[in-house]
């Protein structure tokens, strides 16, 4: 910059006062003065100010800089257009020393309140000892401070992250090692020295093949990569930059693991929920089996997964299903279950057990399935089971390998997943064989039942025609004695060939009424509304028609009575109660039969009631009982089946039956059939 | 020529009817057949007016030669009567779609059997005129 003092003589030397700034000017253009045209359009901002600051005159590039027209800016102070107080007093204070201040920093207000940052070049003029004018040329300088205040930023910034950051030129010379990258040592350690001899570790790795690309194409390279000698992860940014390269790396192990975690977890839950879902379906146990085993070994990327069941001695595992072992040793290998093996120790233990590295486990020796296989780490957990442990799920790999809480997590869940489904399958088992025992036993008491009933339908048969026919012998030839010898026969011989022919009827009604009952036990039973009063009227004419004697009865039946029932059966049960009626009132000159019904909703019940001999309540409970007879066959004719054939019919129906009576007062029966 | 085919295997049976028969004034004639066998044979040439059939029987019971008979293109419209000591529903039910004229039990009371075999060989004069003066 020149020396502007040097030239302030041809600038307006006429000004006298302020006020006349502008005038002075026009003037000056008027004059058409070369100099002051050459300021007006100067690159610097320029001005003049009087002794007290009072801006007398200013070019373009300084109204311009400030944002402002001639007639704002001329006649005000300067001091007004500094943004920190006390700088233009401060100024002024040194020019009037005649000092002349060389690129002077200064903050100045534009009028848009923005700030721009300045540089100053200022003196003044003096006459005789005063003041009579200052001048000043400005230089916009805001960019340059801007870039300096960023620079400064980045270097104060590289200097203390935790990120390393290299400086490389192009021949892989450091020029410049951050303090994170040089790890308390000096910078002289690291600039100048190749990096390849300083970082040895990342020749042949991704690093170096990204490190070189980048420097080949000029291309700028982000990647992350697992960064051995640190055991971590690294993302890398690689910058390519004018004479070499930046290098900037940082350490994203943390997250990196946390994600393998998160992803683990995913994993595993998502296996846990296959297996869950196929624990309910109705795959076998050793299908199931099979499946946990892929599922463990894919989840937690193992090489190896078996899955031991313990033999019924409990000396044994049985390798049952598994992953990675063998041709044909899954389903044949056996491993000793004491507690020297993984799978005994965590048996014993009744716990998971967790292996990194066996050779150096002093728990318990390895095997002969994992030495074989080369395992060094596992995880072992057990299988629950019924009274005792199924037996074991184990994960192993032949490389050292640590397992996260997670990890083991997952295996105790599968082997609880399995236990469950076993122990489901197991219980399944049991009931479906309890089940088909259960139907077995049906089968042969139906087979029995049937064998037997056909024996009994054979029986009754035979009984039917076989005795019946020597029965119809003795009563037709007794009769034939009687009616056709009768001239031949003392009275005592007719009378004894009578009895014997009373006897071989009565014993044919006998054998009648006993296949009769037999036979109720067994037929098939319809169920249809049947109209009790109309059954009654009509077995209660049947006797009045069919009695040998003339009796005086006086009958009454209900009208409307309805059951749900055998027709058949049901008249069996009116001839048996109403029969009895009509027999224990023989003796009574007149007679009274009533049938009337119970009120009830879930069932019909009748009641045949008379006014006959009755009986004793005391032997109520043998009334229903087959040759159970309260009277002997003096006083009333009788076989001691026709109860018990009542009672049979009414219980085929689910009813009941009962009688209430008093001797010599009549009794009263009653029938109870479901609706 | 005999009016009544009687299969009966039992000679006491035999001997009742006949006496119950003996008591009935012009009565039709009838012989008896000892089994089913038999009463097959006997019809291969006789030509009664009634078949009375005893259920049970050696050899061939009544409701087998029954069966044959209806199956037989000669006999299948012979009139035939039961008279048997069973009363097994099954059995009754059988001879009804065997297209029996009647099912008459025998009756154990002499008295009660005479009346019976009085219907049963009442049958030789329904179904037939020649035995009309039976009745």
């Amino acid at each position: 910059m020149t020396e502007p003092a040097a030239a302030s003589p041809l600038i307006l030397p006429s000004i006298a006062s302020v006020g006349m700034a502008h005038a002075g000017l026009l003037a000056a253009r008027q004059d058409g003065m070369p100099l002051r045209d050459l300021l007006e359009n100067a690159a610097p901002g320029i001005h003049q100010a009087d002794a007290q600051g009072r801006i007398l005159w200013a070019n373009r590039a300084e109204l311009e800089m400030l944002g402002y027209a001639a007639q704002e800016y001329v006649g005000r102070n300067f001091a007004e257009f500094h943004a920190d107080p006390g700088a233009a007093a401060d100024i002024l204070e040194r020019l009037a020393r005649g000092e002349t201040l060389r690129d002077h920093p200064a903050r100045l207000l534009r009028k848009d309140g923005t700030v721009r940052h300045v540089r100053i070049h200022c003196n003044a003029r003096f006459e005789d000892g005063r003041l009579v004018h200052t001048r000043s040329f400005t230089r916009d300088a805001t960019e340059r401070v801007q870039i300096d205040a960023a620079r400064d930023m980045a270097s104060r910034l590289v200097e203390t992250m935790r990120d390393g950051f290299l400086q490389l030129d192009s021949s892989w010379r450091i020029t410049y090692a951050n303090p994170s990258v040089r790890g308390g040592r000096s910078p002289a350690d690291f600039e100048g020295h190749l990096l390849w001899d300083l970082f040895p570790d990342v020749a042949g790795t991704e690093f170096e093949a990204r490190y070189r690309h980048a420097m080949e194409s000029r291309e700028r390279v982000t990647f992350e990569s697992y960064y051995a000698p640190m055991k971590t992860w690294m993302e890398n940014t690689v910058l390519p930059v004018e004479g070499g390269l930046w290098l900037h790396y940082r350490d994203v192990g943390e997250r990196r693991r946390t994600e393998e975690l998160l992803e683990a977890r995913n994993r595993q839950q998502k296996a846990l929920t296959r297996l869950g879902h196929e624990a309910l379906s109705d795959k076998s146990v050793a299908q199931l089996l099979e499946l946990a085993a892929r599922q463990v070994s894919a989840t937690l990327g193992v090489e190896f997964c078996k899955i031991l069941e313990l033999d019924a001695g409990g000396t044994w595992f049985d390798l049952r299903a598994g992953v990675g072992w063998k041709e044909g040793l899954v389903g044949t290998a056996r491993v000793p279950a004491d507690g020297h093996s993984q799978a005994g120790y965590a048996l014993q233990a009744a716990q998971a057990v967790v292996v990194s590295d066996l050779e150096h486990d002093g728990r318990f020796s390895n095997p002969l399935l994992l030495q074989e296989h080369g395992v060094v780490s596992g995880m072992t957990a057990i299988i629950g089971g019924h009274g005792r442990p199924f037996g074991v799920v184990g994960a192993h790999s032949a490389q050292p390998r640590e397992f996260t809480p997670d990890d083991v997590e997952f295996l105790q869940a599968v082997a609880h997943t399995l236990a469950a489904a076993i122990e489901r399958r197991r219980i399944e088992a049991e009931l479906r064989k309890h089940r088909d025992h259960l139907e077995e036993l049906v089968a042969e008491r139906t087979r029995r039942l049937a064998e037997s009933n056909s024996e009994l339908e054979a029986f009754n048969y035979s009984v039917s025609h076989d005795l019946r026919t020597p029965l119809r012998a003795i009563a037709g030839l007794s009769g034939l004695l009687v009616q056709r010898h009768v001239r031949d026969l003392s009275p005592a011989a007719q009378r004894l060939a009578a009895q014997v022919q009373e006897e071989a009827v009565r014993m044919g009604t006998l054998i009648e009424e006993l296949l009769n009952l037999a036979r109720y036990h067994r037929m098939e039973l319809s169920r249809e509304p049947v109209d009790l009063s109309k059954l009654s009227r009509e077995v209660l004419s049947g006797l009045a028609a069919g009695s040998a004697t003339p009796r005086s009865v006086e009958w009454t039946v209900q009208p409307g009575l309805l059951a749900l029932g055998d027709p058949h059966l049901l008249r069996a049960v009116l001839e048996n109660l109403l029969g009895n009626s009509w027999k224990f009132t023989q003796r009574k000159p007149h007679a009274r039969i009533e049938v009337f019904g119970l009120p009830g909703r879930d069932s019909t019940t009748l009641c045949v009631r008379d006014d006959g001999a009755g009986f004793d309540m005391a032997y109520a409970q043998k009334l229903f009982q087959p040759f159970q007879r309260l009277h002997s066959p003096t006083e009333f004719e009788g076989t001691g089946i026709g109860l018990a054939t009542v009672a049979r019919i009414v219980q085929r129906h689910g009813g009941k039956v009962w009688g209430e009576a008093r001797v010599n007062e009549g009794a009263s029966f009653y029938v109870s059939i479901p609706a | 020529m005999v009016d009544i085919l009687w299969a009966e295997d039992n000679p006491l049976d035999r001997q009742l009817i006949e006496e119950a028969l003996a008591d009935l004034p012009g009565a039709p004639s009838v012989s008896f057949a000892e089994d089913g066998e038999e009463l097959l044979r006997r019809l291969r040439t006789e030509r009664p007016v009634l078949v009375v059939l005893d259920i049970k029987m050696p050899r061939v019971t009544g409701i087998e030669a029954l069966d044959r008979m209806r199956r037989d293109a000669k006999l299948h419209a012979m009139p035939v009567v039961i008279f048997s000591s069973s009363n097994q529903p099954s059995e009754m039910d059988t001879c009804r779609r065997l297209g029996v004229r009647d099912y008459v039990q025998k009756p154990i009371e002499f008295g009660a059997l005479q009346a019976a075999v009085r219907r049963v060989v009442g049958w030789a004069s329904a179904v037939s005129p020649r035995a009309g003066d039976a009745g």
